[in-house]
């Protein structure tokens, strides 16, 4: 039920939006889930084992895979962690962890920051 | 990065606590219109929303039951414990009148900004505030007196059930009549009064159903029937209070003499009651509610001298529980001597044995 997706990926040869490192670790979460759906710790220690390893941006590509696979739980797994990972952090942490660029006018970026002042105290150091 | 569509930035930012997500604006212009946008704001408000009680009568603990689950895995404060003295004189939209110890002052417990009033007589006063746009919002503190200065007469025109309104602009009052009508009394315990969408709308209560009407024209003095939600959770329990309306959902404070008190929200669209929370049964009957929704309204700041340390840490502690922070590591004012949960262990311990 939760799989005419996948199958649909297997069909299709030439597949872009998921490669092959991605949907290693998204596949085995359901069985796992299924295995251990009742004991949520071990499942919080599968889930920090599989993104110890995992580098930023390979999280977006995860939340794009769990999307395009409709894979609620993952979906919802991979977001949770990327706004625990972006909590409380700089704007050029979250900006080099997503990996874009200001492309704010000269002196917008100012106003704004300056504005909202209040938000950047107690700001973790990066 | 690119290709998040905002659907995917929605379920990320969502989750974030209020503060993060303001900073976020700042990233790129994307992340700026996304985050402008009213119908996020005003989701991501929700979903800091909360209701905020304490006893009625010097309270000593405060306590916050969110509307919605908290989305971070980071814990939060639910509860702070303040000076006996300290009051909550009135909330609007997001903003608290607040004595703290001494003096008066405006505080928006999201962005820790607050403002001094000089006034000294705190009794008959609201906070009115008309919001602008999303960061600028009027306000006003607003003190009711008889006009020849007689302070026995401070309230008796209110006891009629009439509604007085305060147009900020112009600073002047009106009185609006409630129609003679109204089907059910007003009656602190089981009604409920506010504006909705504009409109000012008035809930009551009965063991079979709720009613919900809205005040549609103010001359002629008619009332339309909006809602009538017929099943009600625990309806026989003795305490039922609508605390909190905003169109779609509706909070009731429902509670028997002697046991524990619950919140209850009913989601209008789907007809469903969920509990959003329980009062301890040795917790006073008699409280004090404030359904408290957070804004990011600007407040013209007193400088820090002026206000005491003392009151500061006052309107940090309140920060943290309604403003959605995390309890943060590198904080100036270390609250060492305040560690709200382990105070209410000990409290509830205490009247447990008496």
């Amino acid at each position: 039920m939760k799989f005419c997706t996948v199958k649909q990926y297997f069909d299709d040869e030439n597949n872009n939006n998921v490669t092959n490192g991605i949907a290693t670790t998204v596949i085995p979460l359901p069985n796992k889930h299924l295995k251990i759906k009742a004991n949520n710790k071990e499942m919080e220690q599968y889930e920090q084992e599989l993104l110890r390893n995992v580098m930023p941006q390979e999280l977006t590509k995860l939340i794009l895979a769990a999307n395009y696979l409709n894979f609620k739980e993952a979906l919802d797994f991979f977001c949770r962690t990327v706004a625990n990972a972006i909590q409380n952090k700089s704007v050029d942490y979250v900006r080099k962890f997503f990996g874009l660029e200001s492309d704010f006018e000269p002196g917008e970026e100012e106003k704004l920051c300056k504005e909202f002042a209040w938000s950047f105290e107690g700001v973790d150091e990066d | 990065m690119e290709d998040l569509c905002d659907n995917l930035l929605d379920d990320i930012l969502y989750r974030l606590p209020l503060k993060s997500v303001v900073t976020c604006k700042c990233i790129s212009k994307r992340f700026n219109t996304f985050i402008s946008d009213q119908g996020f704001e005003s989701k991501l408000f929700l979903q800091n929303s909360c209701i905020f009680h304490c006893t009625k009568d010097c309270p000593n603990f405060y306590f916050k039951i969110p509307l919605y689950p908290p989305n971070s895995d980071k814990a939060t404060e639910s509860s702070v414990k303040l000076p006996r003295r300290f009051k909550v004189l009135a909330y609007c939209s997001g903003l608290l009148l607040l004595l703290p110890t001494e003096g008066v002052l405006v505080l928006n417990p999201v962005t820790k900004r607050h403002q001094i009033i000089n006034i000294f007589h705190y009794d008959a006063i609201g906070l009115a505030v008309e919001p602008i746009s999303s960061s600028l919002h009027r306000y006003k503190v607003v003190r009711i007196s008889a006009r020849d200065g007689d302070p026995r007469q401070n309230l008796v025109a209110w006891e009629c059930n009439d509604i007085l309104t305060f147009d900020i602009e112009k600073e002047e009052a009106r009185i609006i009549e409630l129609p003679l009508n109204l089907p059910l009394p007003f009656e602190y315990w089981t009604s409920w009064f506010g504006v909705v969408n504009g409109l000012l709308t008035l809930i009551s209560t009965s063991s079979k159903e709720i009613l919900v009407w809205i005040l549609n024209d103010y001359k002629n003095v008619e009332r339309v029937l909006k809602t009538r939600i017929t099943y009600i959770i625990n309806s026989e329990w003795s305490i039922r209070i609508p605390i909190f309306y905003d169109g779609e959902r509706l909070v009731l404070y429902l509670r028997n003499a002697g046991e524990n008190g619950e919140f209850c929200m009913y989601d209008i669209a789907i007809d469903k009651w969920r509990k959003i929370g329980i009062v301890w049964a040795i917790l006073d009957n008699i409280r004090a509610f404030v359904p408290f929704v957070p804004s990011l309204a600007e407040i013209k700041t007193t400088m820090w001298p002026d206000v005491s340390t003392r009151v500061v840490q006052i309107l940090h502690k309140l920060s943290l529980l309604l403003g959605g922070g995390v309890t943060l590591k590198k904080d100036v004012l270390q609250l060492k001597w305040a560690e709200p949960n382990s105070y209410s262990k000990t409290h509830m311990r205490r009247c447990g044995e008496a």
